[in-house]
């Protein structure tokens, strides 16, 4: 009988990482075609909308428990060095938030329109520093 | 915390990924420990002490 070979930690990494890129790029998949059901199909059939935003939905789902399995899977200096990143992305993402809802008042200043895209690059830079900060800590 | 780990390791000729795997943790976490960067949580350190065969206080050192 052939019997598995048991998973090493970097396998297991590989595998978590692997199943993050593939829900990640299923639900972005799922974006496009909300984005085109709203655009299209709204208001005349509002089935395929609603089926289109649950199914959007449902691979957010996955995606949540795709990154929480990865998190798990990780030992404890590395999920501490993600842990550190997140709540560094958090506090950043506060901070940039208050500071575009000051910004908002202000006249001839169209921050308004870039508000999102603001706040996924300031996200998405704050956690890439505080990983290469944890890491070059720990190294 | 200062710890013994880097002299074990070398006494059974591992490397570091050697143990690494045998305690399924990265590469990286031995080093870390290795170096005094990062003090294991207590389950880490048991896993550690049963693979040496020794007392977690005879490996990590106030």
């Amino acid at each position: 009988m052939h019997t598995q070979q048991p998973i090493t930690y970097e396998e297991k990494s590989i595998k978590n990482t692997i199943y993050i890129f593939f829900w990640t790029i299923s639900w972005g998949a799922t974006f496009v075609f909300a984005s085109a059901a709203v655009k299209i199909w709204w208001p005349e059939s509002t089935a395929v909308l609603v089926a289109a935003i649950a199914t959007h939905i449902s691979l957010m789902i996955c995606v949540i428990i795709a990154h929480w399995k990865w998190l798990k899977g990780l030992d404890d200096l590395q999920r501490q060095i993600q842990l550190y990143s997140m709540a560094f992305t958090l506090s950043v993402t506060w901070l940039i938030i208050t500071l575009l809802i000051l910004l908002e008042g202000v006249e001839n200043l169209p921050i308004g329109r870039f508000y999102s895209e603001i706040v996924v690059v300031v996200m998405s830079l704050s956690l890439v520093f505080g990983n290469i900060i944890g890491m070059r800590k720990a190294a | 915390m200062k710890n013994k780990l880097k002299v074990l390791r070398a006494e059974r000729d591992w490397t570091q990924a050697d143990l690494a795997e045998r305690l399924d943790v990265s590469r990286q976490t031995i080093n870390a420990i290795e170096k005094d960067k990062y003090d294991p949580r207590l389950s880490l350190a048991y896993k550690i002490s049963s693979l040496f065969d020794l007392k977690v206080e005879e490996i990590f050192l106030r």
